[in-house]
């Protein structure tokens, strides 16, 4: 049994090493054709390479595309080429005995490690990209990063009409579709508890925010006073009893 | 400062807590490893919790701090004295692990754990240092959280958007909220490194059942090599936690098989149940995890009718029992019961959509940036005529992920969601998020059907 597994390791070893071997063969000789048909260097294929997989958004993760062609086709390239080449010279190394199968499983690995080194540089260079951004900022500060305006005319408002209050959204926007959509639920969000997505639907509207409105003052309802001015396109108006 | 920090901690203590004990509970008879039922028991109390919270708000009773908190810390503390009087006399066994000999950590598994934990750093720095700003984070899941945050009830549900979805997220944002006492959009966010860190360990227990610590640990890696599983353990949606419960009652579904013994069916019960509270998708997912479990009990290890049943009403009372309560809530609540617009249509036309969902499908799978080169070393995996045997700790995950392909077809082919992966603008929101849900039980299988100890499987 131990003499079994010496065997299976020494065979394992000798099918990574010349997994390896290959891989780093055809990845040169890919790189250098690559580079050539594209009339640029190898060493700027590769820099792009740290900068194209990892561009995550929450419904799918994007791909850049390198010299016209897809990011990952290199690295199915890469898999195929250097099974071709496994299938040929694995002879000279003697090892026919070993199944095929198991160095078309061992290369893949190998590839999904490389094409992983590459994906952890796109995102460390993610991550201090964020970094920069976010590090010793204070958690308003990072909010209007992220939200620009929408956070700092929340703010505007909370602190003109504090506590709940039910309120009508008069805008520009188009929020039946993004961006307009994603920045009127987020205005909504950061608005609350002044309410303009009728969670209260029951309760008599006493105030209108009037967000990214062309002439906004001339859009205040009758009934209705101005409370605050933010800009010109923004202004939070109240029922006229409430104004004084 | 140490306000924040007994409040993340009572947040997390309080559900763990209630989780561990009830793990020593149902494990009584056979202990698992701290670890592990720490990891367990995270899953477990947050889903107790937020099925507590819907209780109360069901009941109208103010939710807060204390009205959830309390009872679950009594019934915590009662569940220790019954273990501490109860289990003197129990004789604890570990859990087995079947031949695979202990390792020493060589080089190789301590640069795989080394990366693992630079991940977790990854995951942990970007959810608590980023404010919650995605899409459906921000527009129902948090926004419902600041809702009940807010009034202390579930009185508006019915006009909150979308008031037909589970809360399991929502309700766990409120609690953090709650125990903060105040808002917080950077760290109502700690649920999902914790979920992830849970996962993650979950599974890690489970390959090192059957495979060494090399292999168990690139289990981990094969996971976070994947984008999209690690940027969803960040941005506050709630596909990461319908994964999480998925793949976990998938895994204690197997390891009831495996390790033939019944609190392993109950804790896939309650996990199944947890799925339906956490998305829509949930409910179909509960129906196909008894599909699996009636497979188990027909083709891998058949039992006599009767005790088939037995079998079927333990895992069946706590994932349909979660899966009522809410129901039933929308139900006297007059709330919608289901998502508008799923409705079945049957007709030949719809096979003119089978080219479009296997492109989308072939796409998503190989063409992203969403899973690196797993379905690829999936592929691999299972085509090899020797390795793909009749062992439960195989056939139970590869038996899930094709009932759950099938479903995810059929889902696209009969109902109006067909437009999701084809409309241009809309086609990349929902294919990716539902693969995510089984994504984990495609490493699970690369590791069982690589590593060379899986002869050894039982």
């Amino acid at each position: 049994m131990i003499n079994l597994c010496t065997m299976m390791n020494q065979e394992s070893k000798k099918v990574i090493f010349l997994s390896v071997i290959v891989i780093v063969f055809s990845g040169i000789l890919l790189l250098f054709t690559f580079a050539l048909s594209q009339q640029t260097t190898p060493i700027t294929l590769l820099s792009r390479l740290t900068s194209i997989l990892y561009i995550p958004t929450h419904n799918i993760c994007y791909l850049g595309r390198l010299g016209g062609l897809h990011a990952y086709s290199y690295f199915y390239f890469l898999i195929w080429l250097s099974i071709v080449i496994i299938r040929f010279v694995r002879i000279k190394f003697h090892l026919q005995s070993i199944p095929f199968y198991r160095f078309v499983v061992v290369t893949t690995f190998l590839v999904y490690f490389l094409l992983m080194a590459f994906q952890t540089v796109n995102q460390l260079k993610n991550f201090i990209q964020e970094w920069d951004v976010f590090h010793e900022r204070s958690k308003e500060e990072r909010k209007l990063i992220i939200f620009g305006d929408i956070y700092t005319f929340a703010k505007y408002c909370q602190k003109l009409l504090p506590g709940y209050h039910r309120s009508e959204l008069i805008t520009d926007l188009d929020t039946s579709r993004d961006p307009g959509m994603y920045m009127h639920r987020a205005l909504a969000y950061h608005l609350y508890p002044i309410d303009i997505r009728s969670v209260h639907a029951d309760e008599p509207m006493d105030s209108v925010v009037i967000y990214h409105k062309k002439g906004a003052r001339d859009f205040v309802p009758d009934g209705f006073a101005i409370k605050g001015i933010f800009n010109e396109y923004n202004i939070l108006a109240v029922k006229k009893d409430m104004a004084q | 400062m140490f306000e924040i920090i007994l409040g993340l901690f009572l947040a997390v203590g309080i559900p763990l807590g209630l989780g561990y004990s009830v793990v020593i509970v149902l494990f009584q008879k056979r202990p698992l490893g701290i670890l592990f039922s720490l990891a367990l028991a995270y899953g477990l109390g947050m889903g107790l919790l937020t099925q507590w919270m819907l209780i109360l708000g069901a009941l109208k009773i103010p939710l807060g701090v204390a009205t959830i908190g309390l009872p679950l810390i009594s019934l915590t503390i009662g569940l220790s004295i019954a273990i501490t009087v109860l289990g003197k006399n129990i004789k604890p066994l570990t859990l087995s692990r079947s031949n695979v000999t202990e390792q020493k950590w060589d080089v190789l598994s301590i640069i795989l754990a080394l990366y693992v934990l630079y991940c977790v750093v990854y995951i942990f720095w970007r959810s608590l240092s980023i404010p919650i700003a995605d899409w459906d984070a921000i527009a129902t899941i948090a926004f419902k959280a600041k809702v009940f945050f807010d009034e202390r009830s579930l009185a508006h549900l019915k006009t909150l958007p979308y008031d037909s979805y589970p809360l399991h997220v929502s309700f766990l944002e409120t609690w953090i909220a709650m125990n903060l006492s105040h808002w917080d959009d950077q760290l109502i966010k700690v649920i999902f490194p914790l979920t992830f860190l849970s996962y993650l360990s979950i599974q890690y227990y489970f390959l090192r059942i059957f495979v060494n610590r090399r292999w168990a640990l690139l289990g981990n890696i094969l996971l976070v090599g994947s984008n999209f599983f690690m940027y969803h353990a960040t941005i506050g949606y709630r596909d990461f936690t319908l994964m999480y419960y998925n793949c976990v009652t998938i895994i204690l579904l197997t390891l009831w098989n495996c390790q033939k013994e019944d609190a392993y069916l109950v804790m896939a019960g309650l996990f199944s149940g947890f799925t339906t509270f956490s998305k829509m998708e949930g409910m179909i997912y509960l129906l196909l995890h008894v599909i699996i479990l009636i497979f188990i009990l027909v083709k891998i290890n058949p039992y006599s009718f009767l005790n088939s049943l037995r079998k079927l009403c333990k895992f069946g009372i706590p994932s349909f029992g979660i899966y009522f309560i809410y129901f039933f809530y929308k139900f006297f609540t007059k709330a919608h019961l289901v998502k508008q617009g799923t409705e079945i249509s049957l007709s030949w036309d719809n096979l003119n959509r089978i080219p479009t969902i296997i492109y989308k499908f072939l796409e998503n799978l190989f063409l992203t940036g969403n899973w690196n080169l797993i379905w690829v070393l999936f592929l691999l995996s299972i085509i090899n005529p020797h390795k793909v045997k009749q062992r439960a700790a195989i056939t139970i995950p590869l038996f899930t992920l094709a009932i759950f392909g099938v479903s995810f077809f059929l889902f696209f082919l009969l109902t109006p969601y067909f437009e999701w992966i084809s409309v241009p603008g809309k086609e990349d929101a929902l294919l990716s998020r539902i693969i995510l849900h089984c994504f984990p039980l495609s490493t699970i299988l690369i590791i069982l059907l690589n590593s060379p100890s899986q002869e050894n499987h039982p």
